[in-house]
């Protein structure tokens, strides 16, 4: 039984091993840990899609980059991890937006790190926001769900993520922009919520549209509308809610960062390596599997985002809704 | 019946020599990674994650499966042999089997927690072809509401583990329900008792608390007569005996029955079908005095229970996508890198795949019995190396399983400060493991309790007011008053008896 364990330890190092290849020169040294913080829990959307991210890096930039999941607090640990970590370019991680902005936008999180406390690298991904209900629901489309909203204040039950998250905000947007209240219930997580919806203990979930898409091809949930100016790519049956004549953005964008003082070439390395990965075949064909729609951006355009976000949601935060 | 047929191409595509293999695979780091206190399923199954990007789907999906229900088993080992449970789905298998193995029984509470297991994770692998679809419908109805009133309950059978001193054990669970408080608050998402340290964001782990709780404090109490022998243990104990078989029966199928159902619905995890199980045990039990002391029924229901339940709660993600717990969403992901879709129509669009990886839980469980128990007696082996080198051995494991589960010290002090705490409790003879159970019970109660409270728009009524919430509440009432009752009842008997 050990020689098996031996036999079977080292093939699957072989298969680890087989994937990577040697390049580049300069900025990242020889022999030195590359390390990725990945704040989503093991084995989560968010998980898979930076596993998926570092093996195709590693391809492009001939590096073993090691995992490490720093999962917790709504990725308030992994970005604690980036913001202490030596800023030598050997260390980055997940940075999800707006997400990241409200833990330390959110003073009853004590976080011990703020905007100017990371670089960011590049945006890979960005999913917009969806509003769903079961299959079997009288609500076909946006307007029906807003004149039962309408016709029933305060009694329609939507899943609004936890408190205060992109979700929660995503719902008082919706409540507003339509003049109606709703009944907003709060859950620790995405498959939480979800699970309700198909229970029939809620009405509608408030997510992301990666987050609905394999049960709408299931056949069990239908998505009303996609806060986004236009129709996504894996969906593109689905309206958004622009077309159904609410003005509603929103979403969820992953990417790297990396702890403030880093080197400048060690940024654009990482950003070039990045940029390869998503033009790359096989990265394009994963993620698609995954039903995550890629939206690559810059470092500087990245930033740019990045500071908006920070400018619009502090008023939100402070409002103390 | 189209469920048979489908089975049946299932095997033969599950017995393709790869497929054998990448069962056995996964079979086998299942069991290790069972056996390595701290890393749990889980963790075990995101270190694979990378290996089957480069693997055919059902491949994939078989090792990553097999590994998953294959670390229920591995659990057990250390837990019995070692006193460490590798993980809170065999904390509760600590209290009996950890005695059995002192008593030289070790073997017999490993083999009979393994055939346990196989029974549970082969009934409820059989549940998975033929009730699934509608049996999921059901247990989906089973919301926030009833899971409070369940917990109820379960905190109520908490009453079977009074022992010696029944304000000792309340106390003790009262200690463990308000260690459960320190963290996020789960309903305002604000940070309550952490005194600023974002380690304790997500509140205090399990594992480590029990590892020390048990575990450390156990070494500290050796520590005192260093003198102590090995464990005695003869190859005949290593078969349970007729009466251990005779009184395994019962707790093997009320494990099997309650892991199943529990697994049913999503949220619930394998620690809490063990603990209930166990409560269940000591309930119905003619003599529960003897649990806590090696009772085998301790073991082998609770170690049914928890595979029954791993092998059940793929059965809400095969039907309708839905994960119950982390290490099934890592199963989610594995489909979904495939391009696959679990749910209603996994079946119809991919038949094949799907009914391959259903056979293979058979074969699956099948070899995680052929793998464990002809290596009884050789994990057996391990009580014979001397209590002064084990000791040393067993904490740098326990130390090593506390860092490993989120790469942090503070959990390695974690450990430390309650084996610490765990050794002054042992001094003043108070019970652990009501602590233990509460720290379980503790997080799902309150969760559960808000939801359902923001369900029902903050109306109380929702408890009592809908059949199965009611019930399980006037259950729990049962349970609690009962004895009281009783108590009543002798006096009253007592005193016609004296007036006569």
């Amino acid at each position: 039984m050990k020689l098996k364990t031996t036999v079977i330890l080292s093939s699957l190092a072989l298969a680890m091993w087989s994937s990577t290849s040697v390049l580049a020169a300069g900025f990242p040294e020889e022999g030195k840990r590359i390390t990725m913080v990945v704040g989503s829990g093991v084995g989560t959307g968010g998980d898979i899609f930076y596993r998926l991210l570092t093996k195709e890096l590693e391809k492009v930039s001939g590096k073993n980059i090691e995992v490490i999941n720093k999962d917790g607090a709504g990725t308030q640990f992994a970005l604690q991890a980036i913001s202490t970590s030596k800023p030598d370019g050997y260390t980055m991680g997940q940075l999800a937006l707006p997400t990241a902005t409200m833990i330390w936008l959110d003073p009853t999180k004590q976080a011990q790190f703020k905007g100017d406390s990371f670089i960011p690298v590049s945006m890979v991904m960005s999913d917009p926001g969806a509003t769903a209900v079961r299959a079997d629901s009288p609500y076909k489309n946006m307007k029906d769900f807003i004149d039962a909203a309408k016709a029933n204040p305060g009694k329609i039950k939507i899943g609004a993520g936890a408190r205060n998250t992109r979700q929660h905000f995503d719902v008082l947007a919706l409540e507003k922009a339509a003049g109606v209240t709703v009944q907003k219930v709060h859950a620790d997580s995405t498959a939480q919520p979800v699970t309700l919806l198909i229970g029939g203990q809620l009405d509608a979930v408030a997510e992301s549209v990666g987050d609905f898409l394999n049960m709408v091809k299931s056949g069990q949930l239908r998505i009303l509308g996609v806060w986004d100016d236009k129709r996504s790519p894996l969906a593109p049956e689905i309206p958004t809610m622009e077309e159904q004549g609410y003005k509603l953005y929103s979403g969820a964008s992953r990417g790297l960062a990396i702890p403030a003082g880093t080197p400048k070439e060690a940024v654009e390395f990482w950003d070039n390596a990045v940029k390869k990965v998503t033009e790359s075949a096989e990265f394009k064909d994963g993620m698609a599997k995954l039903g995550l729609p890629i939206k690559y951006m810059n470092s500087q355009d990245y930033a740019k985002l990045y500071k908006e976000t920070e400018d619009r949601i502090k008023p939100i935060m402070s409002s103390g809704n | 019946m189209d469920a048979i047929a489908g089975l049946m191409t299932g095997f033969a595509g599950a017995m393709t020599p790869e497929n054998l293999y990448y069962a056995f695979i996964g079979s086998l780091l299942g069991t290790l990674v069972g056996v390595l206190p701290g890393v749990g399923s889980a963790a075990g199954m995101a270190i694979l994650i990378p290996v089957t990007f480069n693997l055919p789907a059902e491949g994939a999906i078989i090792m990553l499966s097999a590994l998953f229900y294959g670390s229920y088993y591995g659990g057990t080992i250390t837990t019995v042999l070692l006193g460490i449970p590798g993980e809170s789905a065999s904390a509760v298998t600590l209290l009996d089997g950890y005695q059995m193995a002192k008593q030289g029984r070790g073997g017999a509470a490993l083999s009979v927690a393994a055939i346990g297991s196989f029974i549970g994770g082969t009934f409820a692998a059989c549940g998975l072809v033929v009730a699934a679809p509608v049996m999921v419908q059901y247990a989906l109805k089973f919301g926030p509401t009833e899971f409070f009133s369940l917990m109820i309950v379960a905190t109520a059978l908490l009453m079977t583990f009074a022992g010696t001193s029944m304000l000792k054990s309340l106390i003790m669970g009262l200690f463990g329900f308000s260690l459960a408080t320190v963290g996020m608050d789960p309903a305002i998402g604000i940070p309550r008792f952490t005194f600023g340290r974002i380690e304790l964001m997500d509140g205090i782990s399990f594992v480590p608390v029990v590892m020390g709780l048990f575990g450390l404090s156990e070494i500290f109490e050796n520590l005192e007569n260093p003198a102590r022998k090995v464990f005695q243990t003869s190859m005949k104990s290593l078969i349970p005996s007729m009466q251990d078989t005779k009184d395994c029966i019962g707790p093997v199928a009320r494990g099997t029955v309650l892991g199943f159902l529990l697994g049913l619905i999503p949220g619930t995890t394998q620690a809490l079908a063990s603990f209930l199980s166990y409560t269940t045990e000591v309930k119905v039990s003619k003599s529960p005095e003897r649990f806590g002391h090696g009772a085998i029924e301790g073991v082998a229901g609770p170690e049914t229970a928890n595979n029954s339940h791993a092998n059940a709660a793929l059965i809400p993600l095969f039907t309708l996508g839905i994960p119950g717990s982390p290490s099934i969403a890592i199963l989610l992901g594995a489909f979904m890198m495939n391009g696959l879709a679990p749910g209603p129509l996994l079946f119809a669009t991919s038949p094949k795949l799907a009914w391959t990886v259903v056979a293979s839980f058979f074969i699956g469980n099948l070899m995680l019995l052929i793998l464990n128990l002809p290596a009884i007696p050789l994990w057996v082996m391990i009580l014979k190396i001397p209590y002064s080198i084990l000791n040393g051995l067993i904490l740098t494991f326990m130390l090593i399983g506390a860092y490993s589960l989120s790469n942090s010290a503070f959990d390695v002090g974690t450990l430390i400060a309650f084996g610490v705490l765990g050794y002054i409790f042992r001094k003043a003879e108070f019970p652990l493991a009501p602590t233990a159970l509460t720290l379980i019970l503790g997080p799902l109660l309150e969760k559960k309790m808000r939801l359902a409270l923001e369900l029902s728009g903050g109306d109380l009524s929702v408890f009592y007011a809908t059949p199965i919430s009611g019930t399980l509440l006037a259950l729990a009432a049962l349970i609690v008053l009962w004895p009281v009752y009783q108590v009543l009842a002798n006096t009253y008997r007592r005193r016609t008896a004296l007036v006569k």
